[in-house]
C-alpha cells in the first residue's frame, strides 16, 4: 500500500512516466500556476476552476450534511413516534444505493419542472447531503445515546427550553460526533465520483471528474499532481474542522493531588 | 443577598398516569403537601413514587386529575415553565461546565446579568459548604460533593417546590447520613417545600415531616413517621417500614379503646384499631420480642436458630409454634447461642393489631 502511494507521488515529479524520467515540477505548474494580472491574482493553472468549485461545494455541503445527520439523530434518540424503526432504516438506505444509481435518478427527478436542478451547484450539494448524511446520523446516535437523559431533564427543570438545552448542553457534548460528521462529509464530497460524474456540468465541474477527463487524455502527470494536492487539502481540512469545532472538555479524575488546606476544610 | 424561600403547597387531585395505554403507573392518587414541609414518597420499586415526582416536576403529564402548585393549576404546564427544581439520582451535572457555571445555569437561562448570577451561585455554594470550588469540573469532585453541587444548583432558583429523586442512592452508607442531615437542615432553615422520593425507609423516617407510602400505583398509608411505624394501616406498610413479625392471634373482647388479644400462651391488651373479635394479625417489631433463657417463665416456647452479632445489637432467628420470629436484642454481652431453648414475651410497645387486607 505504501509502495503504491510512493509510486503515485513519484509520477508527479518525472516528465513522462515510463518514457522520460527527468525530474520536473512542470505538472504542478500546469495545474496550479498563479500569476499577477491587472486586477490582482490570476489563477492561470488548468486545475483552479474545478478546484474552487469542488472546495466551495464541499464547504457548503459539509455543515448541511452534519446538521441534517445530527438533527435526525436527535429525533431518533430522544423522540418516540410511530414508524420510527422504518424511518431509521430509511436513513441508512442512501448509504446502500450505488452512487451511479443516485446520480442517474437525480437527473431524472430534477431535470424537468417543477424542480429543475440539473447543471446547478444545488443538485451537487443535495446529492452530497443525502448520500453522506447516514454517517452523521450514526455518529450522532452513538454520541447522544451516551448522554444521560437526566441531563436534558435537569436543563428543562432549570427553566431552559429545548433549543437552549440543545445549544448549551447537547451540542457541546457532541463535539466529537460533529467533527466526525463534518470531516467525513467534506472528504466524501471532495472525492466522490460515481454520483458526481452524472451531475457535473460546464459551469460546475468537480475535481474528480476533471481528473478522470485528464487521464482519458493520457495526461497522467497533471492528474496525479492534482490528486496529490487534494490529499493535502483534505488533511488540512481535518485540522481546520477540529480547530473550528473545538475539543470537548469534560476532564478526567487526576491521580491523588497533594492536600491543600482549602480542600481539607471543605471535605 | 441570600437565598429566599417562595415555598408553595403541592396538591394532587385524583391523578392517574397510564403508560402505553395499559400500564397504570399512578392510579387515582390524591394528597396535599403543605408549604414548608418535607414529605417523602416511599415504596418499593415500581410503586409509582418516581412517576408521581416527575408529574410534580412536569417531566410527565397526568392523564387524569389535577396537579396544583400553590393555588395554580399546573396540570398541563411543561417542566420549563414550572417553578420547581429537581435533584436527580445521577446528579445530572453538566460535565462540560465547571461548578460555578453549573450552579448558575438556571439563573443564566432566565437572563440574569452574568455578575449577579455568579454572585448568587457563590451564595448557593456557601449554603452547601462548597465555596471555592467554582472552577472545578464535576469529574474532579467526589460523589458527595457532586450531590451538593446539584442541590445548590436547584436552590439558587428559589423554587416553590424542591424535588429529590433518590438523591442518596449513589453514595456510600456513611456519607448518606451526613448528606441527608445537610439536606434536612437546609430545607428547615429556608422553610422550603420539599418532596423526597426514596426506597430506603430509614432515610424516610429520619428526614420527613410526613411520609406517603405507595404500593402498586396507590397510596397505602400517609402520616408522620411515628404514626406509620407504630400504627401501620395494613400488612404491607407494617412490613415495609421497619421489619415486622406478622403472627396470627385471637381478638377476644373489646372494651373502651382497648382489646384483649391472645397470642398463643400470651395475653396482651392493645388498642383495638377498629377491629372486631375473631382471628386477627399482629405486627410485632423485632425489638419488641423479649427472649429469656429461663424456660420456667410464661411465654411462647421457642428455640434459637441463628445468632448474629451486629456491633450494637444482636439478631436472633427463633423457631416457635407461631412461626419463625426475627428478634433484635440490644444486649450484646449476654448472648444466647443457637439450639438454646427460650421463652418469648412481648414488650409493652411496638406491638400492634393490623387490619387484614
Amino acid at each position: 500500500m505504501d509502495g503504491f502511494h510512493h509510486c503515485g507521488l513519484l509520477h508527479d515529479f518525472v516528465n513522462t512516466w515510463g518514457l522520460d524520467h527527468t525530474f520536473t515540477l512542470k505538472h504542478y505548474i500546469t495545474a496550479f500556476s498563479v500569476s499577477w494580472g491587472e486586477e490582482g491574482l490570476l489563477w492561470t493553472g488548468a486545475a483552479w476552476d474545478s478546484f474552487w468549485t469542488t472546495i466551495s461545494i464541499a464547504t457548503v455541503s459539509a455543515p448541511l450534511t452534519a446538521a441534517v445527520g445530527l438533527l435526525t439523530a436527535y429525533i431518533l434518540v430522544r423522540q418516540t413516534f410511530a414508524g420510527k424503526d422504518l424511518f431509521e432504516f430509511g436513513t441508512m438506505l442512501s448509504f446502500a444505493i450505488p452512487g451511479t444509481v443516485i446520480g442517474v435518478s437525480y437527473i431524472l427527478a430534477f431535470n424537468i419542472p417543477p424542480i429543475e436542478l440539473t447543471g446547478t451547484g444545488a443538485i451537487l450539494v443535495l446529492c452530497f447531503v443525502f448520500r453522506n448524511m447516514p454517517v452523521g446520523v450514526r455518529a450522532g446516535v452513538a454520541a447522544m445515546s451516551q448522554l444521560d437523559k437526566s441531563l436534558d431533564e435537569a436543563s428543562l427543570t432549570l427553566g431552559a427550553n429545548s433549543w437552549y438545552t440543545c445549544r448549551k448542553v447537547v451540542l457541546p457534548l457532541l463535539r466529537p460526533a460533529i467533527i466526525a460528521a463534518l470531516v467525513y462529509s467534506f472528504v466524501r464530497a471532495m472525492t466522490a465520483i460515481s454520483a458526481v460524474i452524472f451531475l457535473v456540468s460546464a459551469e460546475y465541474d468537480m475535481a474528480t471528474s476533471y481528473i478522470i477527463g485528464r487521464v482519458e487524455n493520457n495526461d497522467y502527470g497533471l492528474a496525479i499532481a492534482y490528486s496529490t494536492v487534494l490529499i493535502f487539502v483534505m488533511l488540512a481540512s481535518v485540522l481546520v474542522f477540529q480547530g473550528l469545532v473545538g475539543e470537548r472538555k469534560i476532564g478526567r479524575r487526576e491521580p491523588e493531588k497533594t492536600d491543600t488546606p482549602a480542600q481539607n476544610q471543605a471535605a | 443577598m441570600s437565598i429566599q424561600s417562595k415555598a408553595a403547597s403541592v396538591t394532587f387531585e385524583n391523578v392517574t398516569k397510564i403508560y402505553g395505554g395499559s400500564v397504570v403507573a399512578v392510579d387515582d392518587v390524591s394528597f396535599v403537601v403543605e408549604a414548608g414541609a418535607l414529605v417523602t414518597l416511599l415504596g418499593p420499586s415500581g410503586c409509582g413514587k418516581t412517576t408521581t415526582l416527575r408529574m410534580i416536576a412536569g417531566l410527565e403529564m397526568a392523564n387524569k386529575g389535577r396537579v396544583l402548585i400553590g393555588d395554580e393549576n399546573v396540570t398541563t404546564l411543561p417542566a420549563t415553565d414550572r417553578d420547581v427544581s429537581m435533584v436527580f439520582q445521577s446528579y445530572a451535572l453538566f460535565p462540560h461546565m465547571n461548578v460555578g457555571e453549573n450552579v448558575a445555569y438556571g439563573l443564566d437561562v432566565s437572563g440574569m446579568a452574568k455578575s449577579e448570577s455568579r454572585d448568587r451561585a457563590i451564595e448557593g455554594l456557601k449554603l452547601v459548604g462548597l465555596n471555592g470550588y467554582q472552577e472545578r469540573l464535576p469529574s474532579e469532585l467526589s460523589g458527595g460533593q457532586q450531590q451538593r453541587v446539584a442541590v445548590a444548583r436547584a436552590l439558587v432558583l428559589e423554587p416553590q417546590v424542591l424535588l429529590f429523586d433518590e438523591p442518596l442512592s449513589n453514595l456510600d452508607a456513611k456519607l448518606r447520613r451526613q448528606v441527608r442531615e445537610e439536606i434536612r437542615d437546609i430545607q428547615r432553615n429556608l422553610g422550603l417545600t420539599a418532596v423526597y422520593v426514596t426506597h430506603d425507609q430509614e432515610e424516610a423516617l429520619a428526614v420527613s415531616d410526613r411520609i406517603i407510602v405507595m404500593n402498586n400505583a396507590v397510596i397505602a398509608q400517609e402520616g408522620t413517621p411515628r404514626e406509620l411505624y407504630e400504627e401501620p394501616a395494613d400488612i404491607f406498610v407494617a412490613d415495609f417500614i421497619g421489619d415486622a413479625n406478622l403472627v396470627d392471634a385471637q381478638l377476644l373482647s373489646v372494651s373502651g379503646d382497648r382489646a384483649d388479644v391472645q397470642i398463643a400462651e400470651l395475653s396482651v391488651s392493645l388498642p383495638h384499631r377498629n377491629l372486631q373479635p375473631g382471628s386477627v394479625n399482629i405486627a410485632v417489631r423485632p425489638e419488641s420480642f423479649i427472649l429469656s433463657t429461663d424456660t420456667t417463665t410464661t411465654g411462647i416456647a421457642g428455640t434459637v436458630d441463628k445468632c448474629s452479632y451486629l456491633g450494637n445489637h444482636m439478631e436472633y432467628s427463633v423457631t416457635t409454634n407461631i412461626g419463625e420470629l426475627f428478634v433484635v436484642a440490644s444486649d450484646v454481652v449476654t448472648t444466647i447461642q443457637p439450639k438454646t431453648g427460650v421463652k418469648v414475651t412481648l414488650a409493652n410497645h411496638g406491638v400492634t393489631l393490623v387490619a387484614n387486607t
